[in-house]
């Protein structure tokens, strides 16, 4: 009899842990699934970033043999006017 | 053993002393295997707990991640599409244009194609001279 109450008990225990673990990796999954969002954005402005700053720099390379894309460099900040006396060029792109 | 009537033993007449045996010894192993079930179903129960427990403090460890992460990505997320995005749109678009009139910046235009690509436009560069045609 005694034998009976505690695996009813413990019955219902296990049942109880079932339904916890459940929930709790129900939870877990959407918080793992919004984490991997968040740095698949990060990654994707990363990359795209650092993709335009690395083709700014072989555009840069490129005017040194056509300078007929200068302008295009100029209007983007990516390379510095000849005419003007401003410090270091500054990375348009960021 | 007598295979072809295996309880063959249990319904022969037996004495009331040997029946009052099994009886006993069946309780006995009844009682065993009882025993053997609550201890498994309490195993289960403790497996079940630290289970819980442990997907508790994972869930609690990432969801602190991911709130600690997203103002911070959402307000980067932000500033990139009100200030690079267009910027490397427009850029992109520039070089695309430069590279139609000039082809011998077409190759280095097509090494960023695939890391650039949301940003390029419809009109797709040219191949370059080794690689072969697709039927397109």
């Amino acid at each position: 009899m005694k034998s009976n109450a505690l695996a009813s008990l413990f019955t219902g225990a296990a049942i109880v842990c079932a339904l916890t673990l459940l929930w709790i990796s129900t939870r877990y999954f959407f918080a793992m699934r919004e984490m991997q969002k968040l740095q698949a954005q990060y990654s994707f402005m990363n990359n795209s970033r650092a993709a335009a700053q690395s083709l700014a720099n072989e555009a840069v390379e490129y005017s040194k043999r056509n300078p007929t894309i200068d302008p295009i460099l100029y209007t983007y900040d990516v390379k510095q006017r000849p005419a003007t006396n401003a410090p270091a060029a500054r990375p348009a792109i960021k | 053993m007598n295979t072809t009537d295996p309880q063959g033993d249990l319904l022969q007449p037996r004495s009331s002393a040997d029946s009052g045996a099994a009886l006993e010894q069946l309780q006995l192993r009844y009682e065993q295997l009882q025993f053997l079930f609550v201890v498994a179903l309490g195993a289960v129960v403790v497996m079940g707990l630290a289970s819980s427990l442990f997907m508790f403090k994972q869930y609690r460890m990432v969801r602190a991640q991911v709130e600690e992460q997203r103002p911070n990505v959402q307000r980067m997320w932000g500033d990139y599409k009100n200030t690079s995005e267009p910027l490397i749109q427009k850029f992109t678009a520039s070089l695309q244009f430069f590279a139609e009139k000039n082809r011998d910046f077409q190759p280095i235009l097509e090494k960023y194609h695939n890391a650039l690509r949301p940003y390029f436009g419809p009109t797709a560069p040219a191949p370059s001279p080794n690689t072969p045609a697709t039927g397109r």
